[in-house]
């Protein structure tokens, strides 16, 4: 039994989905939690990668943001998507669970936060936030 | 067929009893349920990243503690990212060392970090040992043409294993035990199909 996601957004497309994130680990799982839920998604190894994705003119729904990356990490990448004027769903990723360093990281722009490891059951309420005009409709198969 | 069964549910007894033992919690369970047909080796390959991932850091750790002057910056990013991996697969008894771990580099304390990396390096060896047993049972990339736990029909069961009562009497409580009882039922189907290819059939 599982769960699939009918989803119309922006002009009848596919959900896209982008997992950004250094572990390779998180990486494999997070993809494929988004694959089976039925959302198209590439992997970014870290801040700068998301960012350069962007500027390649590339969009998505969703992007699932680790924390703590080399290079540039989840709270600077945060910010420069949302200065870019990126609108995706933003949702927050990691182990830390200190109020004020998840009040940091929802500050920089943030939509939602989710502590890891992820469930299906976690991504699936983060959609929840996506769009309450009922777009999304979840169907079990 | 009831060898094969008996097999079938020690499978099942033997995975019990690793979240029985905290050795694996819930996580691992979302693993397996995002395994299925489109991606039938979901599972060993997460694992095997993490053994691979693992064994690096439980190296850069050794080395770390045994410097001049130890930088628990260091080991503590380390120690994160282990902690990290192991929650992330399920593997709760690595990951509950990691912490008591970070909390010995937070206060300094160059023997409790000693100890903490013989722990961890104890659990891991144990996680490692375990899910090696379930996935050489269960079978991995369909290489495994004896792989019992592939069989769904009686007739494939009784073209693989011969009907043996000696078999379904015992209960297997060591891993030991259970692999070699695996490797008996193994040789006695492998054995069976070479009389069968060689025209010699007894059932």
């Amino acid at each position: 039994m599982g769960t699939s996601m009918n989803g119309s957004w922006k002009l009848g497309n596919k959900m896209t989905a982008l997992v950004v994130d250094d572990d390779s680990i998180n990486q494999t799982i997070h993809h494929r939690l988004l694959e089976k839920l039925g959302i198209e998604n590439q992997v970014a190894r870290n801040g700068k990668e998301a960012i350069d994705i962007h500027c390649s003119g590339k969009k998505f729904d969703l992007i699932l943001m680790d924390r703590d990356m080399p290079i540039m990490n989840g709270i600077e990448a945060t910010r420069k998507l949302r200065a870019m004027g990126i609108r995706s769903l933003i949702a927050g990723v990691s182990t830390r669970s200190l109020k004020q360093e998840i009040q940091e990281f929802m500050e920089a722009g943030l939509d939602d936060y989710q502590e890891k490891p992820l469930t299906s059951a976690k991504i699936i309420s983060i959609l929840h936030k996506i769009d309450h005009s009922g777009s999304i409709s979840l169907t079990r198969t | 067929m009831d060898s094969v069964i008996q097999l079938q549910r020690q499978l099942v007894d033997y995975t019990a009893q690793l979240f029985n033992e905290g050795i694996l919690d819930d996580q691992f369970n979302q693993l397996q349920q995002l395994q299925d047909e489109s991606n039938p080796d979901f599972v060993v390959e997460v694992v095997t990243l993490f053994f691979e991932d693992s064994e690096r850091l439980l190296n850069e750790l050794a080395k770390a503690l045994e410097q001049q002057s130890v930088d628990y910056r260091k080991i503590d990013a380390h120690v994160h990212q282990l902690k990290g991996s192991s929650s992330s697969i399920g593997a709760q008894r690595v990951q509950k060392v990691c912490i008591a771990f970070r909390n010995c580099c937070e206060d300094r304390n160059i023997e409790g970090c000693q100890k903490c990396l013989q722990q961890v390096k104890h659990e891991y060896s144990l996680v490692k040992t375990k899910l090696e047993t379930l996935f050489k049972v269960r079978g991995k990339k369909g290489k495994n043409k004896s792989n019992l736990f592939r069989m769904n029909t009686v007739a494939q069961a009784t073209d693989f294993c011969l009907y043996d009562r000696s078999l379904s009497r015992r209960f297997w409580q060591q891993e030991g035990q259970f692999l070699g009882q695996y490797n008996k039922v193994k040789t006695i189907a492998e054995d069976h199909s070479q009389r069968k290819q060689n025209g010699i059939l007894d059932m």
